[in-house]
Formats: structure tokens, C-alpha cells, sequence
């Protein structure tokens, strides 16, 4: 498997997906920042050109963390059966298992560096181009990222595991988008006439980051600002790990390709 | 006696209520060079990619080196190379990075042996080419790179010639030879183009629609293949009993238009035309005939479905 792990890195470092996903993405936090910047220079009153107010974009809505894992895992892999790559890595001695460890491993590894990079960009743009003061935004900010990255890792597993198992990416993107958004909802709603539904439900990401965070220029609300709330983000997103890598290993066991 | 290196043991494999391959038996042994014939739906790539642990046995086994295992066969498998169907690589990499991307996958020390494959498919020159713009043939022959990137012992190779112009052939032809010889790789290669086959394989192994018709040697296909006679005859039957009582143990095999194929170990064909007019049967026509490949092939098929 670490042969595997290194040939991959080998392949998605002389390949132009990375680069422009982080370009991409880097550009789109510029322009956010650069954008709100060069508003507040036109318009003298606007109250939203502030450090506070641009950081709340992810500070309350951290599950964009799974979404970027997944669609950057999507980018890295959907190809591998296109191209009959994975067939020959199983034709060469790779036990499925340890094809979707080393893609889990790799995806993981290549999102924790790109989040590291936009992190960067992101806090760094804003304190340079926006006023008003950087904490205690950045650092709730941080905090949520690394409260939920635990979760990001699950997400971002499951997406390895149905790229894996499917064939089309959109296939790929719509049970994922079911797992992660539509299962939750239907607990959440179903938790209104089933009180255990309710506190089952009130552990999936998707419901307690809707319910029980709040950011913008009102105020921040963090559940992880609590001890006993970021807790509750890391147990789910060590579940979500468990689960999901054995539902990774269990689909894709005996998977025909 | 040969180590046997790959075996299938009542192999078959259905998918839904389509049997692709139907109770297949074979062994092939160190250093042959098997070639499956069939048409398409014959179950040539389906016993390919149950070797190749691309897909799963309905029932049976394969064996590979020995090992029968899920887990062993997992580690066997790191001793074979294989292109079956499309060569896998990456379109958006070199012919170079993608041969570099299966060596450190295979954990290959040093670079040498990227350049030494580039050569031997006549890669070299393309090597900084990105595998999107090569055409088929160049596909082909990085496909065989790919397999043969960490010297393996067994080579599955379906349909290795798609898409080869006639001197890819020649060269792909003569590759496989000398991989064979030199090496002692042993090779199980599927083809539609029969004449091919015939020039590469040493042992065959016939399917139709998931059955083994027959496994062959080279050696008893040619005598099987070998001389026989055509006699137009006035009476077959007649003829047939003739041939049965003047040479007891003789093959033949009546075919329309008052034809019979007389196989095997044969006479002089004079003998045979003055056993027809002794017994009162005129000859109107007789020849001296030798089966190819394909026409083999046909007649087993046919008696195949009858059976």
C-alpha cells in the first residue's frame, strides 16, 4: 500500500487537478475578500468590510469542509475506472481494502494541505485587506476547522468509497449528497414525532451545524466554543470515520470492475 | 514435467442468467504460450479477468503459482502483468510518467528499467507524449509496457494486436517471442486474427459461448491440422463402409455435396481413389487439403453445438 501511496502522490503532483483546484479556490477567496475590499472603498458606510463579518462565511458553515474534501477526492479518483487504472492495480496484487486505504490516505492528505494553503489565504487576505479585529473570529474560526476535520476526514471517506464502488461521478455525488444532507434532514424532521429520532438526529454534522451554530455580523455562536460541543463534533466525526470506512470496505470488498 | 503456473477448476462465471464461462477446466503450464480462441461472448475475457481477480467466480476456482486463496492469490498476482481490453494509464501523464507511476507502484528500484521498457515497445522517442495523444497502436504497445514493468513471470494479454499497424504486429509478435524465450514468460493471449495466434502460441484452448471446446498442444493441433484428403464420391455411404473395412480406424467425415474428409494418419491418396472404383464408386474429384487454424476452429465449434 505505500507503493501504491507513493505512486499516486507521484501522479497527482505531475497532474494539473491539484493546482487548479487550489487555484480555483484561492482565487475565489481573494476575489471574496478583494471584492468586499474595493466595495468599502466605493461605499464609505458599508458595515460588512470587516474581518469579522467575511470569516463568519465559514465559520458558519463548516460542513463546506466535506464538500470541498469530497469534490477534491472526486477530482483525484473519478477517472481510475475510466481509464482502467484500478483494474490494474488489482490485476498487479492490490487488494481492494488497500486500494481504498491508500486513496483514503492520499485524498487526506492532499485536502489537509490544500486546507492549510486556503486557510491561509483566507485569514491572512482578510486581516490585510478588511479592518476591524482579527480575534477572537480567527481563532473560533480555527477552532471549528479542527473540531470538524475529524468529520471532514469521514466525508471525504465516504466520497473515496462510493467513487470506488460507482461509476459515474454523479451517481458518486448524488448518494453522497444523501448520506451527508438528505439522510440527517429526514432524522431531523422524523425527530419532531420520535423524541429518540430527535437525539439521534441532533448528532449528525449536517443538523447540529444548522442548529447549533450561528456566525455573521449579529454575533458568533459557536458549538465548539463549549468543551462538552466540541466534543460532540469530534465523537460524530470518529463515528462518521468508523462508519464510513466500513461501509468503504464492506461495498467494495467483492466489487467487480 | 512443467510447473503448472495458472489452473481453472470448473470455472464459471454467470452474470445474472448469462453464463460467460461455463465449467472451464485448464492448466497452463511454466513457460507456454496458451492462446484462447473464440469469438466474441466466448468467454475469453471473462477468463482473462477471473484471472487477473478483476471479477469473481460464480463457482470453481482459479489457482495461480499454487495459491488458491483470496489472499494468497492477491500476492500471486504481483507476478503477473496484464492488459485485458483497454490498456489502463493515465491520459493526462507522459508515456514516461506513466510508466514511472506503475514502477514506483510496483516498487521498482531505480529509473533504468522505465527507459529499458521504453525501448522495447518502441516508446522511446514518443516517451515525453501525453497518452491522450498517442494513437491506438501506440496505446497498445504502452498497455504491454504497463504489464511488463517489474519483469512478471505470467503475461494475460487480451487482444494485444487491436489496433496494431502489419510491422506493430510483426513487432509485437517478435516481442512476445523473445519475452518467452529469453525470460521464460509465460503468456495467455487472446486474438480474433487466427494466423497470428498461430505464429505465437504453443498450446490453444478453444471456447464457445463459456465452454472449453478443447485444449491443444501445437504439436497435436498440426497433426490434427495436418494433410488430409477430399474425395467427391458418386456413393459417401457406400464409400464410408469401404473406407471402414479396407482401413479400419481411419478418421474421415462425410460433408455435403458427396464429400468426404478423410483425417489423420492417410494413405497414398491413389489408394483411396482405387478403393472407391473396386467397390464401384466413381471419384469425381480428390484432394489434398490441410485445415488452418480457423477452419479447425469452425468444425469444433459446430460439433460442439451439436453435441
Amino acid at each position: 500500500m505505500i507503493n501504491y501511496i507513493r505512486s499516486e502522490f507521484y501522479r497527482i503532483l505531475h497532474t494539473k487537478e491539484i493546482y487548479l483546484f487550489n487555484l480555483l479556490l484561492t482565487a475565489g477567496v481573494l476575489a471574496l475578500n478583494g471584492g468586499i475590499h474595493a466595495a468599502a472603498a466605493t461605499l464609505p458606510n458599508i458595515r460588512y468590510a470587516n474581518v469579522k463579518f467575511v470569516l463568519s462565511f465559514l465559520t458558519g458553515s463548516m460542513d463546506f469542509l466535506f464538500i470541498a474534501g469530497a469534490v477534491l477526492a472526486v477530482l483525484l479518483f473519478s477517472g481510475d475506472r475510466k481509464n482502467g487504472v484500478m483494474k490494474n492495480a488489482v490485476a498487479y496484487g492490490m487488494s481492494r481494502t488497500s486500494l481504498f486505504f491508500g486513496k483514503c490516505i492520499v485524498s487526506f492528505v492532499m485536502a489537509l494541505a490544500s486546507m492549510v494553503l486556503l486557510t491561509a489565504v483566507y485569514i491572512v487576505s482578510a486581516i490585510l485587506l478588511l479592518e476591524g479585529p482579527a480575534q477572537p473570529y480567527v481563532e473560533l474560526m480555527l477552532e471549528g476547522i479542527a473540531a470538524n476535520l475529524p468529520f471532514a476526514a469521514a466525508a471525504l471517506i465516504l466520497a473515496v468509497a462510493f467513487i470506488q464502488f460507482f461509476e459515474k461521478e454523479l451517481i458518486v455525488g448524488l448518494a453522497w449528497m444523501a448520506v451527508i444532507y438528505l439522510i440527517p434532514s429526514i432524522c431531523y424532521s422524523t425527530g419532531f414525532q420520535f423524541k429518540t429520532m430527535a437525539e439521534i438526529a441532533a448528532w449528525m454534522p449536517r443538523n447540529y451545524l444548522m442548529t447549533e451554530v450561528t456566525a455573521g455580523m449579529n454575533g458568533y455562536a459557536c458549538l465548539w466554543s463549549e468543551p462538552e460541543g466540541a466534543a460532540k463534533c469530534v465523537i460524530a466525526g470518529v463515528v462518521g470515520i468508523v462508519v464510513f470506512l466500513s461501509l468503504g470496505i464492506l461495498i467494495n470488498r467483492r466489487k467487480e470492475i | 514435467m512443467k510447473e503448472i503456473i495458472a489452473e481453472a477448476g470448473s470455472l464459471t462465471k454467470r452474470y445474472g442468467r448469462i453464463t460467460a464461462l461455463n465449467n472451464v477446466n485448464l492448466r497452463v503450464r511454466r513457460g507456454e504460450i496458451l492462446g484462447l480462441v473464440g469469438d466474441n461472448g466466448s468467454g475469453k475475457s471473462t477468463f482473462l479477468k477471473l484471472l487477473a481477480g478483476q471479477i469473481f467466480p460464480t463457482e470453481g476456482e482459479v489457482r495461480l503459482f499454487g495459491a488458491g486463496t483470496e489472499r494468497e492469490l492477491v500476492r500471486q498476482r504481483r507476478r503477473v502483468g496484464t492488459m485485458i481490453e483497454a490498456p489502463g494509464f493515465y491520459p493526462q501523464l507522459t508515456v514516461e510518467r506513466n510508466l514511472e507511476y506503475y514502477r514506483i507502484q510496483k516498487g521498482i528500484p531505480g529509473k533504468e528499467q522505465v527507459r529499458d521498457i521504453l525501448r522495447q515497445i518502441g516508446l522511446y522517442e514518443r516517451r515525453k507524449t501525453y497518452g491522450k495523444q498517442l494513437s491506438l497502436g501506440m496505446k497498445q504497445r504502452l498497455g504491454l509496457g504497463i504489464a511488463l514493468m517489474g519483469e512478471p513471470e505470467l503475461l494475460l494479454l487480451d487482444e494485444p494486436i487491436n489496433g496494431l499497424d502489419p510491422s506493430g504486429i510483426i513487432e509485437m509478435r517478435e516481442t512476445l517471442h523473445r519475452l518467452n524465450l529469453e525470460k521464460n514468460i509465460t503468456i495467455i493471449l487472446s486474438s480474433h486474427i487466427l494466423t497470428e495466434l498461430e505464429q505465437l502460441a504453443d498450446e490453444y484452448c478453444f471456447l464457445d459461448r463459456g465452454r472449453l471446446l478443447k485444449q491443444i498442444s501445437a504439436g497435436e493441433l498440426a497433426e490434427e491440422c495436418g494433410s488430409c484428403i477430399e474425395i467427391c464420391v458418386s456413393d459417401p455411404e457406400l464409400f464410408a463402409v469401404s473406407l471402414e473395412k479396407q482401413f479400419p480406424g481411419q478418421k474421415y467425415q462425410v460433408l455435403p455435396g458427396q464429400r468426404l474428409r478423410i483425417s489423420g494418419e492417410c494413405a497414398e491418396p491413389e489408394r483411396y481413389s482405387s478403393l472407391a472404383s473396386q467397390s464401384g464408386i466413381t471419384v469425381s474429384a480428390l484432394s489434398v487439403k490441410k485445415r488452418t487454424l480457423e477452419e479447425y476452429y469452425m468444425e469444433l465449434k459446430k460439433g460442439g453445438r451439436e453435441s
